[in-house]
């Protein structure tokens, strides 16, 4: 359902930041962006989204040219989730998770009765109603994160893209978030994409993955084929073990950092 | 922050149309001329009900009183929509027309068109012009590697302003002292004292429009405050919509300047004030300010030309309230701001 062939971008100063990349992602799925900090994670994303135009390549949704797509139409679609970081004017989360409605709302109107209705299934979906009333200003980083995430899903998209959603997280929250996209797009059917530099993140939630190495060259596959030792040492320069252990008959990734690669 | 919901709001929003109408009615009552509460409303009615009054009554209510309270509810409501709207726009609440420089801007344009003779149009464009002119420079000069701080905006408006503050100087140095230069000053403390139904008839036409276009658009200034990627991806075309609300502020900033003058503070003090009673939703905060700005442009225009025998300009009595509630609100909030 979104798609990008031979996407390339360079800043106007730099060199070449992303080149020539392809990958293909199907409606249901999870496909994390991994990599280590300041090689271009946000970057892909935004040029994936159309915040920033690929120099070469396009972006598809559904089959179509993203630049062709009408921004309202194309906003309805894919919802997108930022770091979690406050605004100067601190709304109430109930306030906030309504933006998420604006594609829906022509701009001579105000939200109505539907879209208050759609923001409190949002709200409790995500399991924060309670806090409806609070302002975001005072909230913690988790639970902004979540009121991020509802926002999201009041629009009602196919696609959701989310920017890191963990950093910044105690082990906590970083759990409660996670688990909350993986519930949401497994029962819904929705597609997201996550920007992460945790590849155990990228090994449990995804089923696809994208790595982006100092080279310059990209790994895109299942998050299985992708995630291995010598993948690991290439993009972030580090040795490590990965195996599985099931505890309680649950099955779960491991992977232990051994040491710094010197190449 | 006071949570209103279901009967009190409805009642909050009802008190919004109907006290600044009431307090109009008690301020045509107020003056040199004494009349009762009587007097004026049956004057006031009496076009329509054809009932007899006094004529001296008539003529000072319609003649002198009337223009100037509606140009003061016009001024009042227009200056605190603006205020509103720009700080949602740069998502910083120290933004306002005077902070940003758009006041002192639209002030040199006036002056300017004053000077070569023109009439309320041309002084009103000119001042649009040299009005958003000065919005674009200072967004300009605040743009440090395409991003623009709180702070880096706040000081650009204080560099600009006082740039367009020389700028007057000069105009006024080199005014006709005995004409020209009284004209200038007086009009520069502002006054409201020159409304009349020509004025009126040109300039509010275009604060109503501009009102009503934030009006329609309040809630969006809610998605405008957040960070650009934000808005964009919550489907705002955040350009052309930015642009129109830019437009609007100045253009009512522009026509209180050509009508009234300079007159500091309202931007800033009301929308903090309608903040306090309903948080930071510009759903409420737009009609709330609207309503406050009417209340409190009537309230210092009566204080202004009813404490002494002389009227005292209207920038002194904002100041003299403004100043200590920028000082609180910067105690308060400053720690954020930063």
């Amino acid at each position: 359902m979104f798609e990008v062939k031979n996407g390339s971008f360079a800043y106007k100063t730099g060199r070449m930041i992303l080149e020539n990349i392809s990958m293909k992602l199907e409606q249901g799925e999870i496909l994390s962006v991994l990599g280590p900090n300041g090689i271009g994670k946000t970057t892909l994303l935004k040029c994936m989204l159309g915040f920033l135009k690929w120099q070469s390549g396009e972006s598809y949704l559904n089959g179509k040219d993203l630049e062709e797509i009408p921004e309202r139409e194309l906003w309805k679609q894919i919802a997108y989730v930022p770091q979690a970081k406050n605004s100067s004017f601190s709304f109430s989360v109930f306030d906030m998770v309504l933006i998420g409605r604006n594609p829906h709302i022509p701009i001579y109107q105000q939200p109505g009765k539907k879209d208050i209705e759609i923001t409190k299934q949002a709200l409790e979906t995500v399991g924060i109603y309670h806090m409806k009333d609070r302002l975001c200003g005072q909230l913690s980083g988790g639970e902004l994160q979540l009121v991020l995430i509802a926002r999201a899903l009041a629009t009602e998209p196919q696609l959701i893209i989310l920017d890191e959603p963990e950093t910044g997280l105690d082990l906590k929250n970083q759990m409660v978030v996670l688990n909350m996209i993986k519930d949401l797009v497994r029962k819904n059917n929705y597609s997201a994409i996550i920007n992460t530099h945790y590849p155990i993140h990228a090994l449990d939630l995804s089923d696809k993955t994208i790595t982006l190495s100092k080279e310059g060259e990209f790994y895109f596959g299942k998050s299985e084929d992708i995630i291995d030792v010598q993948n690991m040492r290439k993009v972030f320069g580090v040795n490590v073990w990965i195996d599985e252990v099931v505890i309680e008959d649950k099955q779960y990734h491991n992977l232990i950092p051994l040491s710094v690669a010197d190449n | 922050m006071i949570k209103l919901e279901g009967n009190k709001k409805k009642i909050f929003y009802l008190l919004l149309i109907v006290l600044p109408i009431f307090l109009a009615v008690y301020c045509i009552g107020q003056g040199r001329y004494p009349m009762t509460l009587h007097d004026v409303v049956v004057t006031l009615f009496s076009p329509f009900t054809e009932a007899q009054t006094d004529e001296k009554i008539f003529r000072t209510i319609f003649n002198m009183r009337l223009p100037r309270i509606i140009l003061a509810m016009g001024a009042g409501a227009g200056l605190a929509c603006a205020g509103a709207s720009f700080q949602s726009l740069f998502a910083n609440p120290l933004a306002t027309p005077d902070t940003l420089g758009v006041t002192a801007g639209a002030s040199v344009g006036a002056i300017i068109a004053l000077l070569s003779g023109q009439n309320l149009i041309g002084v009103q464009f000119i001042a649009l012009v040299f009005g958003v002119s000065t919005v674009l420079l200072t967004t300009f000069v605040s743009k440090v590697r395409g991003k623009s701080s709180i702070t880096m905006l706040v000081l650009a408006g204080v560099i600009v302003s006082s740039l367009m503050s020389s700028v007057i100087s000069i105009l006024k140095y080199t005014a006709d002292p005995y004409d020209d230069l009284p004209t200038i000053t007086y009009w520069l403390m502002g006054s409201l004292a020159g409304a009349s139904y020509s004025s009126l008839l040109l300039g509010l036409p275009l604060i109503v429009i501009s009102v009503l276009i934030i009006f329609i658009l309040r809630w969006r200034l809610n998605i405008l405050s957040l960070s650009e990627d934000e808005a964009k991806s919550s489907g705002l075309n955040v350009k052309r919509i930015r642009m129109i609300l830019i437009a609007a502020s100045t253009m009512i900033t522009a026509s209180c300047v050509s009508m009234c003058g300079q007159v500091s503070w309202v931007g800033l003090l009301v929308p903090h004030m309608a903040r306090m009673f309903c948080g930071n939703d510009n759903r409420m905060v737009i009609p709330t300010s609207i309503s406050f700005g009417m209340m409190f442009m009537l309230i210092i225009d009566t204080v202004s030309r009813t404490l002494w025998a002389s009227e005292i300009p209207i920038s002194v009595l904002t100041s003299i309230i403004g100043a200590p509630f920028f000082i609180a609100l910067l105690r308060k909030t400053g720690k954020e701001m930063a």
